[in-house]
């Protein structure tokens, strides 16, 4: 281990959520949790990094299986208090490769390297006098220590807890490390500070990391929106459409394109989820979710004639310009002396003719494809309330991933109904620039750069508007 | 899981990029995050640009150098191919239009001369109006001109060619929409449109002006071609000096023979080459306005329309630019590449290990010489025998405690357990505690002292003396059956 960054060794009784501290300071899925004891069989280390430059590293140990042997052994070696963490060493050397004592080894092995000591305890259950031999085991090593009071189950024990660890500890906190949400896990890191003061190198890059997790969690934040705002972008300017040729069954081509519509939304909607999970690093988080319901009277739906692009109506003006052109050459023959009747005539006659001759055209072919044809479309969604019931839906999921917590192994529910009005609690003048860029979506099939941006400014203010107000609904 | 795109060329076109990178980023997004934040951040530490196009591009150089070879053509590489052959179509057809309205403009069979008010008014000033016209849509959307907008976009021969192009090429995935005015539909690729048939109709323009100079040329070279003035207007021949005058201001400087004199004004005029015979004009009076409306070409049809197609294709390549940098994956990827990285580590994938494990047996019933330990101090010493009748229904002779003392303490309880010559020992374990090797130790330590016909019974207490619970109770029995001594059991009482 390098001291030149702080390193502090989780350790204790097996089962007391060493692994889920790790997981949840770490944002790692992946940890093996489990309620058997013996899980974690080796010491893994989690470093925390800013661009190459670890800012703190966190061991996950093993979990003592026999103290009082090893207590009984250092006891039997005492020297005197000076030498305790020196006995502690020679206890580690005598005995790797004795299969009793590898958990034990393994544990001791990072703090005798300078590691600072995380002792972990179940608040929500009795204190026990076999914990003594642990704790004296480790005030043995005469390493910096720091008691926390996880809460695994619902019991409450933290004051007799307190009165027991104060006696072996300098630093005792509660941290729930399967229920902490981010503040809480930067609250803890700013404790491991405290810890860390009697090193000021330690104690600056701590600072740097809570700053950096400080500064990441903003970025995340900006990043979801940005995926939310895309979403919408990509839902309000939604359509689908098919060629709809003279005889065919308008009514089954058009529930088609409904269909395809709904399935392209919803996918889209499960791909941002997604998305916005993997950025708070669940990617094997799975989340129960009901689909909303879109109604297809609030679809907007249109079949219309199509050459070479041009619409009918496009079609006729530009039959109708080209009229007028050509009137206009009757007009300059004649001298002007028909006052523009010919471009007027050639205007009506153009625009006229393109319409009433769209049909034949669209039979005409060019190398066996035809020009034009009738085509049925579908969307964008009409419904003045479907970007609010979307991004409704979108910030609550975003609330509950971004403070879901690693150490969390069931499912995810997001309960529809509360997400459908969360948009209530968005801040008045921020509601209405929403309600203006969901406009310009749906008119313009999109929005630039600078509407974008500042579309995902407004999103990132209704998180904030959300987390203020608690109006998020069940609590991660 | 990620398409890799094909590439012959060390350097494709910005349109190409354009879509091939939001393509493969696209799919991009099904690696990890994290993974894609480390891998960017990588790139981006050996790009020394600051230019994010550049940044971009090399970016993609380097990733893309990863990738396999596929012969299969892209969309991008169809679009970029139509693109160019669109452009290579409508720079002939322009040609072609000039060579045919060159020459029925400068049609001269002797009889008549060519008159220069019409070459003037088809050449100058018709494409003076187009210029405008031109201008008028490469305005910015605006409301009131978006309907004109909209009527100059569909009689552009750009937009027409385009269209037709696609529906013969067969074209139907979405990049196709990028070349369409009247269907690219996102902001971005709707300026990328616009400018597109810009140009396009710019390529047809410069081509159309260059044919006709060209034509002109070399009619006014190889053939014999006169020249009159005519119009209905009421201009005298010191109004058209004046007209004509303001006109060559352009090139007098450069080109002083290119201003028509007084005289030639004059002396050119039909009426008056109708009065006299044809024999007695002055060659130069038939002649002497080639120059003029040559310059008068160059001037206000080619030289114009080759400033808006240089300004086109620069706002073209700009659009192109926007297309690829307004990307919301490739701002993503900018983001990424100017991100601090933070990464928290990852554990090296220790699994779980299965824990479908059969259920100890129970134990048998005999309550003869049964005796109870408590275990770390699951229960009270004293409340033992009561706790084991009331939930257990059994009756022990004597309870001890072992598992918070000292190692010694433990021998010394074991001594006396042996002493009593059990068939049954309970264990009392609180059932939260996890299971540890210290009390395998002890279970061992138990069996040597109490012999293997002894039942050593297992009994999970859960805090203030309640009764264990499923999950905890499962863990312990998980516990029980590994052990490996057939005469462990585990009862957790009722």
């Amino acid at each position: 281990l390098s001291a030149t960054h702080p390193v502090f060794a989780i350790v204790g009784h097996p089962n007391k959520g060493k692994s889920s501290i790790a997981a949840t300071l770490a944002e790692d899925e992946t940890v093996a949790i489990s309620p058997d004891p013996g899980t974690t069989r080796r010491s893994h280390g989690f470093q925390m990094q800013s661009d190459q430059r670890v800012l703190y590293e966190l061991v996950d140990t093993p979990g003592f299986q026999r103290p009082r042997a090893v207590l009984t052994w250092l006891h039997e070696h005492e020297r005197g208090a000076d030498s305790r963490p020196a006995v502690v060493r020679e206890f580690v050397a005598g005995h790797a490769d004795d299969e009793r004592f590898q958990d034990e080894c393994e544990l001791l092995r990072p703090i005798l390297a300078g590691a600072g000591i995380l002792y972990v305890v179940d608040g929500a259950n009795p204190y026990g006098a076999e914990y003594e031999a642990e704790m004296e085991i480790l005030r043995w090593t005469g390493q910096p220590r720091m008691a926390l009071i996880n809460l695994i189950g619902a019991g409450d024990y933290v004051d007799e807890w307190r009165r027991a660890l104060n006696q072996y500890f300098s630093i005792v906190r509660v941290f729930d490390a399967v229920r902490a949400d981010f503040g809480k896990r930067l609250e803890l890191l700013r404790a491991f500070r405290e810890l860390g003061e009697v090193n000021e190198g330690w104690a600056r890059a701590l600072d740097d990391a809570v700053n950096a997790l400080e500064l990441d969690r903003s970025a995340r934040h900006r990043r979801a929106a940005g995926e939310i705002a895309e979403l919408l972008i990509d839902v309000l300017s939604a359509r689908e459409s098919a060629p709809a040729p003279e005889g065919s069954d308008h009514l089954a081509i058009e529930n088609a394109l409904i269909e395809q519509l709904k399935a392209r939304i919803r996918n889209r909607e499960a791909a941002a989820r997604r998305i916005v999970q993997d950025l708070y690093r669940h990617r094997s988080l799975e989340t129960q979710e009901q689909q909303f319901n879109l109604l297809s009277g609030d679809l907007f739906s249109e079949r219309s004639f199509v050459i070479f692009g041009l619409s009918a109506a496009q079609l006729a003006m530009t039959g109708a310009a080209t009229g007028a052109v050509a009137g206009g050459v009757i007009d300059i023959a004649a001298g002007g002396a028909s006052l523009l009747l010919g471009a007027g005539l050639g205007a009506l006659v153009g625009g006229l003719g393109a319409m009433l001759g769209s049909n034949r055209l669209a039979k005409v072919q060019v190398l066996g494809t035809p020009v034009g044809g009738f085509r049925l479309s579908v969307g964008p969604i009409t419904s003045p309330n479907l970007p609010w019931v979307m991004l409704g839906r979108a910030l609550l999921h975003h609330r509950l991933v971004a403070e879901r917590n690693h150490a969390r192994r069931e499912a995810l529910i997001v309960d529809a109904g509360a997400g459908a009005h969360l948009a209530d609690s968005i801040e008045g003048g921020r509601r209405r620039r929403l309600s203006a860029a969901f406009k310009r979506i749906r008119d313009h099939s999109g929005l630039t750069v600078p509407e974008r941006d500042a579309l995902i400014d407004d999103i990132t203010g209704a998180m904030s508007d959300l987390g203020r107000h608690g109006a998020a609904g069940p609590a991660p | 899981m990620i398409r890799r795109m094909h590439d012959s060329a060390p350097e494709r076109s910005l349109l190409a990029a354009a879509i091939e990178i939001p393509a493969w980023l696209e799919a991009d997004r099904e690696t990890p995050y994290d993974e894609r934040l480390h891998r960017d951040r990588a790139i981006a530490g050996e790009v020394k640009r600051s230019d994010p196009l550049l940044r971009v591009r090399e970016w993609w150089r380097r990733i893309h150098g990863h990738a396999v070879a596929d012969s299969t053509p892209t969309p991008a590489a169809r679009l970029v191919r139509a693109q160019r052959l669109i452009t290579v179509l409508m720079g002939i057809l322009g040609a072609v239009a000039g060579l045919g309205a060159a020459s029925a403009i400068f049609h001269y069979d002797g009889t008549w001369p060519v008159n220069v008010v019409t070459v003037f008014a088809t050449l100058v000033l018709l494409q003076l109006l187009l210029i405008l016209l031109t201008l008028l849509l490469m305005l910015p959307r605006a409301p009131g001109i978006g309907a004109i907008q909209d009527l100059i976009g569909s009689l552009n021969p750009g937009a027409f060619i385009a269209a037709l192009y696609r529906r013969v090429a067969r074209m139907d995935d979405r990049q196709a929409n990028l070349l369409l005015w009247h269907e690219a539909r996102a902001p971005a690729a709707a300026r990328f449109a616009r400018w597109q048939m810009v140009t396009w109709s710019q390529v047809a323009a410069v081509a159309f002006n260059a044919a006709v100079l060209a034509t002109a040329i070399g009619l006014i070279a190889f053939t014999d071609l006169a020249f009159g003035w005519s119009t209905t207007l009421r201009l005298d021949a010191n109004d058209a000096f004046r007209i004509t005058d303001a006109l060559a201001a352009p090139w007098r400087p450069l080109w002083p023979a290119a201003t028509p004199d007084p005289e030639l004004i004059r002396s050119s005029r039909f009426f008056r080459l109708a009065a006299a015979s044809p024999n007695v004009v002055p060659p130069a009076d038939l002649t002497g306005w080639w120059p003029f409306l040559l310059a008068a070409i160059v001037t206000y049809g080619l030289l114009p329309r080759c400033l808006l197609l240089t300004w086109a294709s620069w706002r073209l390549h700009v659009a192109t630019r926007h297309l690829l940098l307004d990307d919301p994956q490739v701002r993503a990827l900018l983001d990424r590449m100017n991100s601090t990285e933070i990464r928290l580590g990852t554990a090296a994938g220790e699994r779980v290990h299965s824990s479908h494990i059969a259920e100890p047996p129970l134990p048998p019933l005999s309550d003869a010489d049964a005796i109870a330990i408590a275990w770390s101090g699951a229960i009270p010493r004293d409340t033992v025998s009561h706790w084991i009748a009331q939930h257990l229904h059994r009756r022990v002779a004597e309870a001890f405690n072992a598992g918070n003392g000292t190692l010694a303490a433990d021998e010394a309880t074991l001594d006396r357990i042996a002493a009593r010559n059990p068939s049954t020992v309970f264990i009392l374990v609180r059932a939260w505690e996890a299971p540890l090797l210290e009390l395998k130790d002890f279970i061992g330590a138990v069996r040597e002292h109490v012999g293997a016909q002894c039942s050593i019974v297992i009994v999970p207490v859960a805090a203030d003396r309640d009764l264990a619970t499923a999950a905890q109770r499962a863990t312990w029995s998980r516990w029980t059956a590994r052990h490996g001594d057939a005469a462990v059991y585990l009862e957790s009482g009722a």
